[in-house]
């Protein structure tokens, strides 16, 4: 059932009718809804934004001032949440991004195992539409360069969940999908450890407060860390935050155009336009790095587009020939004919000094707004710099092509976002971390199950949960987390466990 | 020879035939170059990834000082 909750004059929602309350619609949401009603468990969905986007809704996400407009232009909020704009690239994580490897990171790694999550690459392909496809490489990738492997990837067509989901969970009679639904606090019962419900609020300032058995917040990786770190009212420093990790180690992939190759014309034959290669584990095992995807992509003729089409194309020839074009490069992207560029999507530390904070600006809900602090860390100028390298003489080996490298890889300071003579580091709107898994509330915000420590019956689902990035897309697994989380929920008819409580909650439980 | 195929030119028209060179020597401007030591047996000469022996071959040719 659909309701919209625009316009109301007051709130009010049944009682005692919902086993989980899911707070999101995005990928996570949605695939979590489903999977729980079809196991019949009764679901509020809730939805902050309409069925469409809207400048109100949007303006919620809006960052705090001083933080890169970055993190709210990648995200969407309203019914289907960022999947109405994501590409559909889906790679499955590897084995050896949940090996622990203490002698490369600080933090630790995924406290469960990589069979958890492929356990639900079936059925989060189908949710995908990929159901019948396999992982392939790049058309005319060759296994010439040694330390990489032709990496492997599936196209989503992509999935907008808001349309494909809406019919099923408009029929369905155990979902009720509430829009224009804002949750904008999580209230405790006396215990501090049970939560009471999810407090709603709409554009029209009516509020209201709905409850269930269980909740989750899918409301994406910077949103799920804002609203807990939000909800500071009963507990100091919000809820999950015991180990004073709540909002920390938020990663994203890197975007770094590695520099630029000549093919080597007697391997790129036949209209071959790129190539994908991702990093061997025996490589990042022994660099001591993280992993990375890398990509060449190649033109033969000088290409450009949108208006001024022909004066570009005029400019860009005569700034190639003339060397020039790293200068022009600054005005608008091009690449010249005959040259190739090289990007990747490298995985990121998760770091402590990379988080997400509030600041004392409020939003038209009277949340706090976001900022987030966003660096490279030594250890990902150590990846990007020893992936590139090895590139370029593996790929020269191989004879694949010739690479030049950027000199910012052999500069110190290269800070986020960096655009410099032609060359970029940006992210890939694939945030992620910042409420992660772990085993223990001082390693992070939930645990093995996604639960919120020092919480009975609070979960997270979405990327926030990654400890640990990896160079794959974020989507498909956190889809494969989702339904995992789904099926605890199912499965969980007993009391939760009390690890993770503060000895304050504890005492209040005995008595 | 134009200047953006200054090195990799030489480096196409010496040691491998990747870069289709448009030869106009009235046009070559010799600029310096920058070598970068970049581990054991490669270096970079103004960014382009080279061996050592192609860097030898390099200075033979006089692209780089
Ligand atoms: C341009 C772009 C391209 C991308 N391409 C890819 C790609 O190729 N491959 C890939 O794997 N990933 C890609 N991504 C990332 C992908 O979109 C995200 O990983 C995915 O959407 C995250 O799903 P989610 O459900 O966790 O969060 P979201 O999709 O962000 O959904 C969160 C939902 O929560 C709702 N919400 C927020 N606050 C509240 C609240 N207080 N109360 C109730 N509801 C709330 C929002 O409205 C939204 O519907 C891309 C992202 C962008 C921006």
């Amino acid at each position: 059932m659909l309701i919209d909750l625009a316009g109301k004059s007051e709130l009010e929602f049944p009682q005692d009718k919902y086993d989980v309350a899911v707070a999101g619609s995005g990928p996570a949401g949605i695939s979590l809804a489903l999977r729980l009603a079809e196991s019949g468990k009764k679901v509020a969905l809730l939805e902050a934004g309409g069925l469409q986007f809207t400048p109100q809704s949007q303006a919620v996400y809006q960052t705090a001032e001083g933080t890169d407009p970055y993190f709210s232009a990648t995200r969407l909020r309203f019914f289907g949440g960022t999947s109405n704009h994501w590409a559909g690239r889906c790679r499955e994580p590897e084995p050896v991004d949940f090996e622990e490897r203490p002698e490369a990171y600080e933090e630790s790694g995924w406290p469960i195992s990589f069979a958890e999550i492929k356990k639900y690459l079936a059925p989060a392909k189908a949710i995908l539409d990929l159901e019948s496809k396999e992982f392939k490489e790049k058309e005319g990738t060759q296994d010439l360069i040694d330390s990489f492997y032709p990496d492997l990837e599936l196209l989503s067509p992509p999935t907008r969940f808001g349309v494909k989901y809406l019919d099923t969970l408009q029929s369905s009679e155990l979902i009720d999908l509430y829009v224009n639904a804002n949750v904008v606090d999580i209230p405790l019962k006396e215990d501090l450890a049970s939560i009471d419900s999810f407090a709603v609020k709409t554009f029209d300032n009516v509020s209201g407060n709905i409850q269930a058995k269980n909740y989750v917040i899918a409301l994406g990786a910077v949103e799920n860390a804002r609203l807990l770190l939000n909800c500071d009212r009963q507990i100091d420093g919000g809820l999950g935050n015991g180990g004073g990790m709540l909002g920390t180690c938020f990663m994203d992939h890197v975007n770094v155009r590695l520099g630029k190759f000549i093919p080597d014309k007697d391997v790129w034959k036949d209209g071959i336009s790129s190539m994908a290669y991702y990093t061997g584990d025996d490589f990042i095992r022994s660099a001591g790095i993280g992993a990375s995807n890398v990509t060449m992509g190649y033109t033969a003729k000088a290409e450009s587009d949108g208006r001024g089409q022909a004066v570009k194309k005029f400019l860009v020839e005569r700034a190639c020939n003339w060397g020039l074009e790293d200068q022009l490069s600054n005005v608008f992207q091009f690449v010249c004919p005959e040259e190739g560029r090289l990007s990747t999507l490298t995985e990121q530390d998760p770091h402590r000094k990379n988080r997400i904070y509030l600041s004392d600006e409020k939003d038209e809900l009277g949340l706090r707004r976001v900022s987030v602090d966003w660096s490279l860390s030594d250890f990902d100028k150590k990846t990007i710099k020893a992936v590139a390298e090895e590139f370029a003489i593996q790929a020269h080996r191989g004879g694949v092509a010739r690479v030049k490298l950027p000199e910012f890889l052999f500069e110190e300071d290269v800070k986020l976002p960096f655009y410099g003579n032609g060359y970029l580091v940006n992210g890939h709107a694939h945030h992620m971390g910042a409420t992660r898994m772990a085993e223990s509330e001082k390693d992070g915000v939930v645990d093995p199950n996604c639960r919120v420590f020092g919480t009975n019956n609070l979960y997270v689902a979405g990327s926030s949960v990654f400890p640990r990035g990896g160079a794959h897309n974020p989507t498909m697994p956190l889809v494969q987390l989702a339904l995992r989380l789904a099926d605890h929920l199912i499965d969980d008819g007993s009391l939760p466990d009390q690890e993770g409580l503060s000895a304050e909650q504890e005492l209040l439980q005995e008595t | 020879m134009n200047r953006r195929n200054f090195i990799s030119g030489a480096l196409a028209t010496g040691f491998a035939a990747a870069v289709p060179v448009k030869a106009d020597s009235t046009n070559q401007a010799k600029k310096s170059t920058k070598v970068v030591y970049l581990r054991e047996g490669y270096y970079t000469v103004d960014g382009w990834v080279v061996s050592e022996k192609e860097l030898a071959q390099l200075k033979e040719s006089g692209h780089v000082d």
